[in-house]
């Protein structure tokens, strides 16, 4: 017998709205250029404090939704992807807007989307149960080498070299292990300052390393849009439209679903790799890069897929896939729930409400859709200069009110132009707070399993089987970067011999 | 002709920028371990607990700066063979100096938060930051000062009951 009990909390009141203005938010932020999921989530954080924990997730999940879904609205009118994950939509959906069909492709976009999303809901409601009930199985050893697994994955696939996600990586585990040692009490690289022995907090950090140092980096660039179709409504395809369209839409969002639960790479990720596949597939391969809709579909149904699955690690290890759900299970903890294998079992009730939360908002998003699309126009008149010291602004206030400390703010603006640094040198910043998440884990999990194995680190592969296929994991993930240089090298070599030999 | 010779350098530029970004990564991490090893870092060490609280940091600290040393070579090698060789990521060049003024600005907002409260640092520091975003209207310069100034003062204050650091306990400056 299901307990329902979660219902009451979905249906409060305070639950609606939050699931009503943070798909409204979500949509709109994700549609401005230069503000994505990171920046909105953050922009959002101070306002769930206050909030209980079931609508403080219902908010900040409908932003994450949102923001997925809204890139594709500026995609599609303004050649200019609000998020990263619609990089692939501007390539079918702007020719389609250039050809007088803007409306009609913001209807395949927003199908696509609410399509994937309740499909990945699904996958997520279906695999995060089981997974957590294989995760059961894990002792230390086991969670460490996933940790590992994990962090390595992330470095692997950042954009960037992999030297550089690592060595992230590292970084970032080493300043979460700033404060008091959890097991011996010994203050650990406080340099003598109070303020450090409770560690670094970990939104103010990730505000700073996302939304302030984008905002700096959007106020130092001119950010112009091309041409804006203004007064478009949005038009959704009939069922006959759908035909010979439903298994590109089944495939995509099975790819998008397949590649959200894979650590680090994300949404933007799975949207190519379905856009490549269906390109190959589909009977109008011809018409792509042309305003062909199963390009639209392709794009827009797996990077939606993406955000539930993305949830599968992260409710049922504790593992957040990425920075977005990073944020998420940090605002858990803030609510006092401890992200782990143990969040099935002992918070059943939230977990629950949070399957339910997902798939209301993919339907708000049908519903929001509508009147958002009608005030694109009006939306980007707004002067970026507004938004982005809205940016700063919002993200000072967010980082104070985490913890009550205005020290914060200083971290997160220390953060801000450490991360406007690492931007100019090309270093990858979802390894280094994947990093600064997982740290204490990693630490206590290396300690117990250490503790277990009479201190004998090399005898960790051999404790168990799910150890050993993790770290034969970790081991091809490192391989994976040299291996696909000298690949690239050997192929590039002969391409250029090739060439040469050609009259 | 100009305009390539001035692309050019702004590429050099660039990839001097990401060599300085390297340098200063890798050089972060023995700064840690030396401060450590010399108990300059607030380190104790507990040994009645049989300590290894510094074991993984200082692991950590290696690789650190082993990855980081090979990236900086990687780095230098491609600087050296080809110095203007265009940024993967195609970005434009941003001002340097507006942006150091932006950051110098955010920097003394958050710090004279920490001492004056949220209230006097909004009023004297928003309007400077909103001109150096690039506001140029009086009155679309005034409403939002009044929005992200005062007004969210208000909304955090009374409308979320969440507190802003304020001067005066309880008082709104």
């Amino acid at each position: 017998m299901v307990d329902l009990t979660f219902l009451a909390d979905v249906w409060a009141p305070a639950t609606v709205v939050a699931m009503i203005v943070g798909t409204a938010l979500g949509i709109i932020i994700g549609a401005l250029p230069g503000l994505g999921s990171v920046v909105g989530l953050s922009i959002c954080l101070p306002f769930t404090f206050g909030m209980d924990t079931v609508p403080s997730l219902a908010l900040l999940l409908g932003v994450y939704c949102g923001s997925v879904y809204g890139g594709s609205i500026s995609a599609i009118l303004i050649n200019s992807p609000g998020t990263p994950q619609s990089a692939a939509t501007v390539l079918d959906g702007y020719p389609m807007a250039l050809q007088g069909l803007a409306g009609k492709a913001l209807g395949w976009s927003t199908a696509s989307s609410v399509a994937g999303g309740l499909i990945s809901c699904i996958v997520l409601i279906v695999a995060a149960p089981q997974l957590a009930h294989f995760a059961t199985r894990f002792g230390s050893i086991e969670v460490f080498a996933l940790i590992l697994m994990a962090l390595t994955c992330i470095a692997a696939v950042s954009r960037g070299s992999m030297l550089k996600g690592l060595s992230m990586g590292s970084a970032g585990i080493f300043l979460s292990l700033i404060g008091t040692d959890p097991v011996t009490g010994a203050a650990r690289f406080t340099f003598g300052i109070q303020f450090f022995t409770a560690g670094l907090d970990l939104i103010s950090v990730v505000i700073g390393l996302f939304a302030v140092s984008e905002a700096f980096t959007r106020l130092a660039q001119d950010g112009k849009n091309e041409s804006v179709f203004s007064g478009v409504r949005l038009m959704l395809p009939s069922l006959s439209e759908w035909k010979g369209r439903i298994g590109n839409l089944l495939r995509s969002s099975a790819i998008g679903c397949f590649i959200g639960a894979l650590p680090g790479t994300g949404a933007a990720t799975a949207a190519f790799i379905s856009y490549a596949t269906a390109k190959q597939l589909s009977p109008r391969r011809d018409n792509f890069g042309k305003g062909e809709p199963d390009g639209v579909i392709a794009a827009e149904s797996s990077n939606n897929a993406v955000t539930g699955s993305a949830m599968i690690p992260t409710l049922a290890l504790g593992i957040p896939g990425d920075v977005v759900t990073a944020i998420v299970l940090s605002a858990m903890v803030v609510h006092g729930i401890t992200p782990g294998v143990r969040l099935m079992s002992e918070h059943l009730d939230v977990v629950n409400a949070i399957f339910a939360v997902l798939v209301i908002i993919n339907i708000l998003m049908l519903i929001l859709a509508f009147p958002i699309v009608r005030l694109f126009g009006k939306l980007l008149a707004i002067p970026e200069s507004y938004v982005m010291t809205g940016v700063i602004v919002f993200s000072l206030i967010g980082a104070i009110t985490v913890r009550g400390n205005a020290l914060d703010g200083v971290v997160a603006v220390a953060f801000g132009v450490f991360g406007y640094a690492l931007r100019r040198g090309g270093y990858p910043l979802a390894p280094f707070v994947i990093g600064l998440v997982l740290g204490p884990q990693f630490e206590e999990n290396l300690r117990r399993g250490l503790l277990l194995s009479d201190g004998d680190i090399l005898s960790f592969p051999t404790h168990s089987w799910i150890a050993l296929v993790l770290f034969l994991v970790t081991a091809g993930l490192i391989l994976f970067g040299p291996l696909q240089t000298l690949i690239s090298g050997r192929f590039a070599r002969s391409e250029t011999a090739r060439l040469s030999r050609e009259p | 002709m100009t305009d390539s010779s001035d692309t050019s350098d702004e590429q050099v530029s660039r990839s001097i920028g990401r060599l300085i970004v390297s340098a200063a990564f890798v050089v972060a991490s023995p700064f840690f371990l030396a401060a450590s090893l010399l108990g300059a870092a607030g380190s104790d060490m507990n040994i009645a607990a049989g300590d290894t609280s510094q074991a993984l940091p200082h692991i950590l600290l290696v690789v650190w700066v082993a990855l980081g040393l090979v990236d900086l070579f990687r780095e230098a090698t491609t600087f050296f063979r080809a110095p203007a060789a265009p940024d993967s990521q195609g970005r434009s060049d941003d001002d340097p100096v507006l942006v150091l003024a932006i950051m110098a600005a955010t920097v003394g907002l958050a710090v004279a938060i920490v001492f004056f409260g949220y209230m006097v640092p909004i009023v004297l520091i928003l309007p400077l930051l909103l001109r150096l975003a690039g506001v140029r209207s009086l009155g679309g310069g005034i409403v939002a000062f009044l929005i992200l100034g005062p007004g969210l003062w208000w909304l955090f204050n009374d409308g979320l009951g969440i507190r802003l650091p304020a001067l005066l306990s309880g008082g709104m400056f």
